[in-house]
């Protein structure tokens, strides 16, 4: 049983008297500290990591325990422990509220699956958005977001190189949107969205099954750092019968 | 280090290179774009990844077909921030344009489930039903009808709101402005009735957006239900991390 003293205790020495869960902890934070374990990766599974050490389950889980309270790692049901950036746990409430058109979705059941996760020219569209030349590389993210395994949401991302070097060790189909930024650091400071309704491709349609070119929602949102710098570009189109958005104002 | 970049599919390539060519030419709206054959040669696509993009871009609402014509640049859309809460004939006067309301019906009805739930009434109650139709530069694009308490607000019945403002009659004659608000915004088809108003064909997709005003105290005051042709409005919002601030 991990009493949370213990836990809140980080500045604590932790050495080879101290019990062995403990020492487990300081040893998975040492490798997500020094980039073994990425930001946006899982870490190896319970089962290795006891294998690994010689320890049993339940002392890897609580060391796991610890470092989730921590919000360095975070638990996903039935695919592993992630790492998360930073990790106070504090970014991911403020980055609630920057969403505009919340949409009125469970998103513990939602999944999303990767279509295509390249790096591209950024060509004249692009350039203007994000004002880099033409020649300047981005990373391009297609991917379908499931409710339920219900596709709902074809989402296309851009985000230049410059701001993310690299994707590699981002599993883009585990994170919601907010949570890929936050593993990867990235601190996004305002965001501009806009809302229409437009026709799709049946071609695309097809993704969400949908047929008879169907009107869907499209969700573009920008997202700039505190320089006004824009971040990335992502442009959604949502099933009209699966999404509500819901907006508050103010007078 | 080289590494492989991916290629653009030519169907998303002419539609970016269209966009662009739009943006860098500084094309207003409803000037007509190159014929396909010489877009297609200017950025050696096919023909038919341009004329695929085309009708993206058709479906999109950034252009538009006239028979026999050729392909124009349509009119931007209103953007209506929903963040700070602007009074739509503002923000049209403000992008350039006229706006003009016409009064559909008035009637004293007695409310139905919706209605008395969403305004906390009783079923039955009394409440004031407001139908309007708006347009821009004399098109129509939304269709709203507002719902309110006619025991809380005697003699709004009397007013005329194809001239005056709801809410600026709520505010100076009652003592109520609306404070704030929260609406449901989704998809759905235009009605024959409505179709009919908003110079559409039936089944045509619309904006369905329902929506409770309250007061400073938090008490709802209006229940509305608006529809909107989204080839005329896009919704805008704009949100800061600082303090829940928002942007002016």
């Amino acid at each position: 049983m991990v009493k949370r003293d213990d836990v809140l205790k980080k500045s604590e020495i932790v050495d080879f008297r101290s019990p062995i869960y403990l020492q487990l902890r300081e040893v998975i934070r040492e490798k997500i500290e020094e980039g073994e374990y990425p930001a946006g990766s899982a870490i190896p599974s319970e089962n290795e990591l006891a294998a690994k050490y010689g320890v049993n389950r339940i002392t890897v889980r609580n060391a796991i325990d610890c470092l989730v309270e921590e919000g360095l790692l975070k638990s996903i049901q039935g695919k592993g422990n992630y790492v998360l950036y930073g990790g106070d746990g504090c970014l991911e409430q403020n980055l609630d509220s920057l969403r505009g058109f919340t949409h009125l979705m469970d998103e513990s059941r939602m999944t999303a699956k990767i279509l295509k996760k390249t790096v591209r020219l950024a060509d004249e569209k692009f350039s203007a958005i994000f004002g880099i030349a033409p020649e300047d590389p981005i990373h391009y993210i297609k991917r379908i977001c499931c409710s339920d395994g219900e596709p709902f949401s074809l989402e296309e991302i851009f985000i230049p190189k410059a701001v993310v070097p690299s994707l590699a060790n981002v599993d883009l189909s585990v994170f919601s949107q907010y949570e890929i930024y936050e593993s990867l650091g990235i601190g996004i400071k305002r965001a501009v969205q806009t809302l229409d309704i437009v026709q799709l491709d049946l071609q695309e349609a097809n993704l969400l099954d949908l047929t008879d070119k169907p009107n869907v929602f499209l969700l573009t949102t920008t997202s700039y750092d505190q320089n006004g710098r824009p971040l990335e570009f992502i442009q959604a189109h949502q099933r009209g019968d699966k999404l509500i958005f819901d907006v508050h104002y103010t007078a | 280090m080289t590494e492989t970049l991916y290629k653009n599919r030519p169907k998303y390539e002419a539609t970016e290179k269209i966009e662009s060519y739009i943006r860098e030419n500084n094309l207003s709206p409803n000037m007509k774009l190159p014929s396909e054959r010489d877009m297609s040669e200017l950025w050696g696509l096919s023909r038919t990844s341009v004329r695929r993009a085309i009708n993206r871009l058709i479906n999109a609402g950034v252009l538009y077909n006239k028979m026999g014509s050729g392909t124009y640049v349509a009119e931007p859309k209103i953007l209506r921030n929903l963040q700070n809460y602007i009074p739509f004939k503002e923000t049209v006067s403000q992008a350039g344009h006229r706006f003009t309301t016409a009064v559909l019906s008035t009637q004293i009805i007695e409310s139905n489930k919706q209605i008395a739930a969403n305004l906390e009434l009783r079923l039955g109650h009394k409440v004031y039903a407001l139908t309007r139709l708006r347009s821009i530069d004399g098109k129509p694009f939304m269709l709203d009808t507002s719902y309110l308490d006619i025991e809380r607000f005697p003699g709004l019945d009397a007013h005329d709101f194809a001239n005056q403002s709801l809410y600026t009659v709520l505010a100076e004659e009652y003592h109520i402005p609306i404070a704030k608000g929260n609406e449901h915004i989704s998809i759905t088809y235009a009605t024959e009735d409505e179709a009919k108003h908003l110079e559409t064909t039936s089944e045509t997709a619309l904006f369905f957006v329902s929506g409770i005003a309250a007061d400073a105290h938090g008490r709802p005051t209006e229940y509305a239900k608006v529809v909107i042709r989204p080839n005329m409005v896009r919704f805008k919002s704009e949100l800061t991390l600082e303090g829940g601030g928002q942007i002016g």
